[in-house]
């Protein structure tokens, strides 16, 4: 079985941190930015699996698998408490959430 | 009786009868008039019999660390008696000179005020006290010579006789002050002796110029004729018996601080004036300047007596002076008053001898105690005034024969004034009594009321005999009262040496006096026409007429004094305004200076670090924008900026 070299992979998890990076920050609605987390969770949980290709224990793979399924369970969450502070806020435009603003 | 209530009845009885007199309005007051001085006379006698034996001392503490003091001897005993005697007198007379004005009771009250400050006086022992009462006798003087102040002429005479007490005064004030605060003498009664400082000369001439002033010697004797503005019986009790003798009786007391050389001072003074007045006195046709100028020459006789030493000798001319010089002034007020009512012109001066002649039949009483009085006055032997006068010429004669050559022309000027004094009296006495009538008058009888006038002009001029003031008509040194002179005092030294030579020689003087009199102003010389007494002409006779432009002196030093005042006002102005004005030009220049200077430098440096802080703290606020995603980014910036800190 031909290997991809683990740079492409690599590469492919940078790409996607930094996208998901650029979402959180660039992007005005919660729900973009929720995905843009999604996006550099999964950055991560690909790195957990390309470098377990060198663990013989697949531990890498196994805690990916855990990731995904805590990030299901904190999407819910989340999305949960998005939908509180959008009815709160009658907005879910991020730059209207000015509590903290002075 | 203590000797409080001593000095509160003597004080204030004539103040309260001249407060009664005053309250009682003008209908009552002739009817009240007499209480006051009544009861003034009554307890004067009191009073001198109570100090004849012992002194009466009164202190009391006035201020904290301040005491003052009253005493009485028996020598301000006397002249209290004397005091209220003449003022009840000129009560009297006042009564019936006063008796057709409208303010007679404004008269009486002023005249009370005058007796209560004048026997204050003569009860002080404190320097203080006795410079407050000072004032109080000049300024109740200045009422009553300014009485008819709705006459412009006579208010002004009353001003400008007590703004010259006032220059006096301020030499009395400088006295008083360096005698109470420097020497620490305060006490007439115990004065100790002078020492030979400059402070007690200076002290004595302070004295002696408040003495001079109130006085009327020499060069301030200028008010004593303006004085004579005031009404006649006034005159009479303060400007010729009373008030003015104050300067001797102050000289009498602070003898003992005086220096030899401040005697010698006042003796000189005397005898100049004594002669300057009686000079004045010789063309006068005012009947009132005439007396005035007799006192001033009598007062420069006492004061002439006090320098030569001889002070119980001008304590007697005091006394007797007193008594023939109030006697011709009142006699001058019936000759007045009856003229006035005599003549209903308005124009007509009643006070002008050379529209008078031939009042003896008018007025003969008057006539005859005025010649009594004239011929004590002019030092005739059997009449008091030459027992006196004889006493101070003697006591002039042997200091003159104890000292230098310069001191014979104190006794000299004392004999020309002798020589004199009988001359302008017998002529005042030709002039007015006798001769015929030289203007046209109305015969009127019932002008010589007993008790009013007759009373006080017969006492007063049988007070002007010499029996009733020494055995011996020919020895002053036989005073009744010679023994109650206070023990401080100088010896008598009017005893032997040059008696019989100055005796002889003033009895000449008298003589050769009266004669020339008479010869000029006799019986056959006198029915001339009023006009033919014109003004003097000659040099002399002219200064005699303006009284040696005292007055004229007084004008020009005013005027000078007024013009310093103008110059000095213009420097003012000028110089002095111009510098207090360029000063705050000055201030304000150098003030907007350094506004600007607070403004732009020490506001901009202020400023600029606050800006600055301001905007360091508005650079650094920006990251804590409360933006989720703008911190993020900072996050992310820092965290990268560790990362490559901990690597590098």
């Amino acid at each position: 079985m031909s290997t991809l070299p683990i740079a492409y992979f690599l590469t492919l998890s940078g790409f996607l941190l930094l996208a998901g990076l650029l979402i959180v920050l660039i992007k005005r609605n919660v729900i973009f930015v929720l995905i843009g987390i999604e996006l550099m969770l999964n950055a991560a949980n690909l790195n957990l699996v390309v470098f377990s290709r060198y663990d013989p224990t697949l531990a890498g793979q196994v805690f990916a698998i855990f990731s995904v399924v805590i990030a299901a369970a904190e999407a819910a969450i989340a999305l949960a408490i998005l939908l509180n502070v959008v009815k709160y806020y009658k907005s879910s435009d991020l730059d209207e959430f000015n509590l903290l603003e002075h | 009786m203590s000797a409080l209530s001593y000095i509160l009845l003597v004080g204030f009885a004539p103040l309260f009868g001249g407060l009664i007199t005053y309250i009682s309005g003008k209908k009552n007051a002739l009817k009240v008039y007499w209480i006051g001085p009544v009861l003034t006379f009554c307890a004067s006698g009191l009073l001198f019999n109570a100090v004849l034996n012992e002194t009466l001392y009164l202190k009391w503490q006035w201020l904290p660390g301040m005491e003052l003091g009253w005493a009485i001897d028996a020598m301000s005993g006397l002249l209290i008696l004397l005091v209220s005697l003449i003022s009840l007198l000129v009560h009297l007379f006042s009564a019936h000179y006063m008796a057709g004005e409208s303010q007679v009771h404004r008269y009486f009250g002023k005249l009370g005020f005058f007796s209560a400050s004048m026997l204050g006086l003569l009860m002080s022992d404190h320097l203080v006290l006795v410079f407050i009462f000072w004032e109080l006798v000049g300024f109740s003087s200045y009422l009553l010579i300014g009485y008819w102040f709705q006459d412009g002429d006579k208010a002004r005479a009353a001003r400008e006789a007590f703004m010259i007490n006032r220059v006096a005064d301020a030499g009395l004030l400088i006295g008083v002050i360096l005698m109470v605060g420097v020497l620490d003498q305060p006490y007439l009664s115990s004065l100790a002796t002078f020492q030979d400082t400059w402070i007690y000369q200076l002290a004595g001439l302070g004295l002696m110029i408040g003495a001079f002033g109130k006085s009327a010697q020499f060069p301030f004797y200028g008010w004593l004729p303006k004085a004579m503005a005031g009404p006649t019986p006034v005159s009479a009790l303060i400007h010729a018996a009373t008030m003015v003798t104050l300067g001797v009786y102050l000289l009498i007391r602070v003898q003992p601080v005086l220096t030899p050389f401040m005697l010698s001072t006042i003796a000189v003074v005397g005898a100049i004036t004594a002669l300057m007045a009686a000079i004045s006195a010789l063309t006068q046709f005012d009947i009132k300047k005439v007396l005035a100028y007799s006192t001033i020459s009598q007062l420069g006789y006492m004061i002439m007596g006090i320098g030569v030493g001889a002070s119980e000798a001008s304590l007697f001319h005091l006394w007797t002076h007193a008594f023939f010089k109030a006697g011709l002034f009142l006699g001058a007020g019936a000759v007045i008053h009856y003229l006035h009512q005599a003549h209903h012109d308005d124009s007509f001066d009643a006070q002008d001898m050379r529209s008078m002649g031939g009042l003896k039949k008018h007025l003969p009483l008057t006539a005859v105690a005025f010649t009594i009085c004239a011929l004590a006055l002019a030092g005739l032997p059997l009449f008091s005034g030459f027992l006196s006068k004889e006493g101070i010429l003697t006591g002039a004669a042997n200091w003159s024969l104890a000292g230098d050559s310069w001191r014979y022309l104190v006794p000299a000027f004392g004999l020309i004034t002798a020589v004199l004094t009988p001359f302008y009296i017998g002529r005042q006495v030709l002039l007015v009594f006798h001769g015929k009538p030289r203007a046209e008058r109305q015969t009127i009888v019932g002008m010589e009321p007993l008790i009013k006038v007759a009373l006080p002009i017969s006492i007063l001029a049988i007070g002007s005999v010499w029996i009733f003031h020494s055995l011996n008509p020919f020895d002053a040194s036989g005073w009744y009262f010679a023994d109650l002179l206070p023990l401080n005092m100088i010896g008598n030294v009017t005893h032997g040496g040059a008696g019989f030579v100055v005796l002889i020689l003033s009895l000449l003087a008298v003589v050769i006096g009266l004669f020339m009199a008479y010869s000029r102003y006799g019986e056959k010389k006198n029915t001339a026409e009023p006009q033919s007494f014109r003004e003097p002409s000659t040099m002399i006779a002219k200064l005699s007429w303006n009284s040696w432009y005292v007055g004229r002196s007084y004008f020009m030093l005013s005027r000078g004094y007024l013009q310093l005042c103008h110059r000095l006002l213009w420097v003012d102005k000028r110089v002095i305004d111009g510098i207090v004005n360029s000063l705050g030009v000055i201030t304000v220049v150098v003030s907007k200076v350094f506004a600007i200077l607070d403004r732009e430098v020490i506001d901009g440096v202020v400023n600029f670090a606050a800006w600055i802080s301001r905007g360091v703290g508005g650079s650094f606020a920006k990251i804590q924008s409360g933006k989720v995603q703008n911190q993020l980014v900072w996050l992310i910036i820092m965290l990268l900026l560790l990362i490559i800190w901990i690597q590098f």
